[in-house]
């Protein structure tokens, strides 16, 4: 099934010379500590606390609307509180409204809608979870696994072939958020069709 | 050395966010950018120690009869986490709003409550000492630490007032 053309206004967006597409409208703190790798999509209304600690974040992450990422706290031993940082792995999509303050999401990831992840939690790679769910702090989640629910259950396994799915999910969602162009539509049908020719 | 240490501890509110109104802070709170502060009916005023993290909006909200409108108190060392609501009603010390939990309109929270992740609590209900609000169920906690709670707090504290003026724009009180 062909995905339909997501297209948004480019007047709002900068993109990079690495295919990052960022939104004017986030909130972002401390742009010396996040790390992007490249093709990262952010859409409007995000919250990212780059001053509380580092943020590593890998190639294709689509964060959708209305993400906060913020890094979670170590409690040591002379009852001190270290804020740690968060790596993010490549071909992971989290979808709008979920609050993520986990240590480390591995890569070919699907988060969905309206989650939250409590601190220190751990994904590894391979992983879904449903929507609406909320992970409480401290759990390590099993590669190859669906989690959903609340608080969040180990619900079904994945095939081994589900990292392939995720990837190209995540590589078709980037191709398909095009900027609009109203005038010129000769060069939109003469890039479309170049797109197909690709895929072939 | 104490002297030193009291001067030290002031309000960081971040002028990302929004505070209207008459809103009166203790020494020692934390308000992190994009929250709203709202004083419409009346005053809000805070305790001691008090974290506020993004997208938490705490509003006294202004009713049709001017003689309902009443000053809203929040205690000391209180913790409400990202998009935690609360709506024109009187909290102790000592609770825990975990995300995106919402209290609505004339509820009463006394000391040493937590509310679990996405759980709305319906109007004008009031709870008692030490419970645990799930999404599934009520738990009474048996032994709660105070002086535990209070120095988690006050290391939060301690850690934030020094990481968020490096990159936000600040007004201290």
């Amino acid at each position: 099934m062909e995905q339909q053309p997501i297209y948004y206004d480019p007047s709002l967006y900068y993109e990079t010379q690495t295919g990052n597409k960022l939104c004017k409208k986030n909130l972002i703190r401390g742009s010396d500590n996040i790390f992007i790798y490249g093709k990262v999509i952010m859409q409007q209304k995000n919250i990212i606390r780059g001053d509380l600690g580092r943020i590593n974040l890998g190639k294709y992450l689509i964060l959708c609307e209305g993400v906060t990422l913020r890094p979670s706290y170590q409690v040591q031993a002379n009852d001190q509180i270290k804020y740690s940082h968060i790596t993010i792995g490549d071909y992971v999509i989290i979808d709008s409204n979920s609050i993520i303050q986990a240590q480390k999401i591995g890569s070919n990831v699907h988060i969905g809608k309206n989650c939250i992840i409590g601190h220190r939690a751990n994904i590894s790679d391979n992983v879904k979870i449903l929507d609406d769910t909320i992970i409480p702090p401290d759990t390590v989640i099993p590669p190859y696994t669906v989690y959903g629910g609340k608080p969040a259950r180990y619900i079904a396994e994945l095939p081994e072939t589900v990292s392939y799915i995720h990837r190209e999910q995540a590589i078709k969602y980037y191709k398909s958020f095009q900027p609009k162009r109203t005038s010129d539509t000769k060069e939109f049908q003469f890039s479309s069709i170049q797109g197909s020719t690709a895929q072939q | 050395m104490t002297e030193e240490k009291q001067k030290t501890i002031a309000t960081i509110l971040s002028q990302k966010s929004e505070v209207q109104g008459n809103v009166k802070f203790g020494k020692g709170c934390i308000i992190h950018p994009n929250c709203t502060i709202l004083a419409e009916g009346g005053d809000i005023i805070f305790g001691d120690y008090n974290i506020i993290e993004e997208r938490v909006s705490i509003v006294n909200k202004k009713s049709k009869d001017p003689a309902k409108n009443k000053n809203m108190f929040i205690g000391s060392y209180n913790l409400f986490e990202v998009g935690s609501k609360v709506d024109t009603s009187d909290i102790g010390n000592m609770n825990h709003f975990e995300p995106r939990s919402s209290v609505e309109q004339d509820c009463q929270i006394k000391d040493k409550c937590t509310i679990g992740a996405c759980v709305k609590l319906p109007q004008g209900t009031i709870i008692e000492d030490k419970k645990i609000y799930y999404p599934d169920k009520v738990v009474k906690e048996l032994n709660f630490d105070e002086s535990r709670f209070q120095k988690h707090i006050v290391s939060m504290y301690q850690a934030l007032s020094i990481l968020i003026p490096q990159n936000n724009p600040v007004k201290q009180i």
